[in-house]
């Protein structure tokens, strides 16, 4: 894993997805899924790039940061609040994004690749968790709503990825698995903000760090609900 | 609602875009726009929507409804046209987000509601409940075995005097009890002894309808707080089980997140959360199943039927 293979720098490709997804944290609710990608995105960006973000972050404080109300999902806006700058910053972290939808995939490709930064977050139609899992039922129509994931690997024409708000239902669930075609229909057509189409945003190492906020203790996370191998 | 809110758009032929991507950019991106008017030529109303989503998992069934309603016109916003271009008057965010919090607010009470008359022979049987409904009981059998009860006789109850106001109030309001010559005696909805052979099925039932007609009397007036705390958890579940309208079972991780956003933060502590969540659990009210929270038999089906006369939706 990234830091702990002593000698060998860190890389996105050490681990597997599932191994990825294994460090991250679910959410409870569907309008969580920014501050639950952004969190995930905190921790590959610590384990490539030595910050500390996950460390100095807990959920509740990226609620907060991004402006997220119980109920009602984060605003268009939300990462470029200076409460969530701030909390960026203080990790030795900043964001940046691309949205060039005649270029979108190609510069995913780079992002997911590259281990200067952390996983992308991008933002797609909501009905893709109906493609994803089967489980999954809709009542009511998702095209009026998007959500957030974080992309893990493109590879094989298939996009692997995590969303925050999906609780796995074994402990080899690799449900997070879509083709190329159905991915780029929902994150380049289907995403409800025009905005968002196309649209990834990444964390890097910030030139200048400021100083340091402190970590509020967050709501538990879903995780202990995760299947766990060594019992079976 | 104030109109405080003002919004420059500048010039543009569809100023209600520009709206919504401010709404969306700097409130929330669940908004979206309704309907359109054109007052005249240089004033429009607009109204803001918000697309409800609630993702709920059901852990023993291993499956998750994503639950996607619309609230219409939650606020609506007139824009005019001047030299400067368009401008948009209306509720500022925080008075939007109050009329949502309230129209929530609302439909949480009317689930509480559904839930009362689906449960309230169960909820008087809670020891807690008994114990806070025991001095109406003793009124009650009083009056049963000695045909009436004088106001003084009341004070044995070792509670003020207003509060054996308040009680004899609740007990006459429901014609359980009416006053004849400074005396109470059996009112029309008195249900005697002997129409029933088992007595403590005869109280409970009184009390249950004093539980169920009065307990917002009983919540706000008689402070019976310790019934507030059984229906929020149970109302927690049941409006979220009646989202994927079946009996689902959640992890009690999600039953919190619920909690809190149905009636705020739980601010007595973690370890008083877990042991009032476990009295629900012990009163049957809610039942714990997989390691997760399900709810009863007998109550679900009924809950959804009063929910449904109530024309209750989903809340997100």
């Amino acid at each position: 894993m990234g830091n702990d293979n002593q000698g060998k720098a860190p890389s996105k490709h050490a681990l597997t997805p599932h191994e990825w997804r294994s460090s991250f944290k679910r959410v409870y609710e569907r309008d969580q899924c920014l501050p639950g990608s952004v969190y995930a995105a905190l921790v590959s960006a610590d384990k490539l790039l030595g910050t500390e973000g996950s460390s100095v972050n807990s959920i509740q404080d990226l609620n907060r940061s991004l402006g997220y109300a119980r109920g009602y999902a984060t605003p268009c806006n939300a990462t470029r609040f200076p409460a969530f700058q701030n909390r960026l910053a203080s990790a030795g972290l900043e964001w940046s994004e691309s949205r060039d939808p005649t270029a979108a995939y190609n510069q995913l490709l780079k992002l997911v690749d590259s281990d200067e930064c952390s996983f992308p977050i991008v933002g797609v139609g909501l009905g893709l968790c109906g493609e994803y899992d089967k489980r999954t039922k809709f009542s009511g129509d998702p095209s009026d709503n998007d959500h957030a994931l974080l992309i893990l690997a493109i590879k094989d024409n298939k996009v692997h990825f995590f969303d925050p708000t999906y609780l796995p239902n074994s402990p080899t669930d690799e449900k997070e698995v879509v083709g190329l075609a159905t991915f780029m229909k929902f994150w380049s057509e289907d995403a409800i903000e025009q905005y968002y189409r196309g649209w990834a945003l990444k964390l890097t190492k910030a030139r200048k760090p400021t100083a340091t906020i402190k970590r509020s203790k967050g709501v538990r996370s879903l995780n202990r609900w995760l299947p766990k191998v060594s019992k079976k | 609602m104030r109109n405080s809110s003002i919004v420059e758009l500048g010039k543009a032929d569809h100023p209600e875009n520009r709206f919504l991507s401010h709404v969306r950019e700097s409130w929330s991106r669940d908004l979206s726009l309704g309907k359109v008017e054109d007052l005249d030529k240089y004033t429009r109303r607009v109204s803001v929507d918000v697309n409800r989503v609630a993702m709920i998992y059901d852990i023993a069934a291993s499956t998750r409804t994503i639950v996607c309603s619309k609230e219409p016109e939650v606020a609506k916003y007139t824009m005019k046209y001047s030299l400067h271009g368009w401008t948009a008057f209306g509720p500022s965010k925080e008075e939007f987000f109050d009329s949502l919090q309230e129209k929530r607010v609302s439909q949480v009470d009317k689930s509480e509601t559904a839930l009362l008359r689906a449960s309230h022979s169960r909820l008087v049987q809670i020891p807690t409940v008994q114990m806070a409904l025991s001095p109406l009981r003793a009124i009650l059998i009083f009056v049963d075995h000695h045909g009436a009860v004088r106001t003084e006789q009341l004070r044995s109850l070792g509670k003020s005097a207003d509060q054996i106001g308040r009680y004899i109030h609740i007990l006459t309001t429901l014609d359980y009890l009416v006053k004849e010559d400074g005396k109470l005696v059996a009112g029309p909805k008195f249900i005697s002894r002997s129409d029933k052979i088992d007595a403590v099925k005869v109280y409970d039932e009184m009390l249950a309808r004093v539980a169920f007609e009065g307990y917002t009397f009983l919540r706000q007036v008689l402070r019976f707080s310790m019934m507030v705390g059984y229906m929020r958890w149970a109302n927690s579940y049941y409006l979220t089980a009646l989202g994927a309208q079946n009996k689902i079972t959640i992890p009690t991780e999600f039953l919190e997140s619920r909690y809190r956003t149905y009636y705020g933060s739980f601010d007595r502590g973690e370890l008083n959360r877990e042991a009032q969540m476990q009295r629900v659990v012990d009163s049957g009210l809610m039942i714990r199943h997989d390691n997760g929270i399900t709810g009863d038999d007998e109550i679900t089906p009924k809950y959804f039927d009063f929910a449904k006369q109530l024309h209750l939706g989903v809340v997100a």
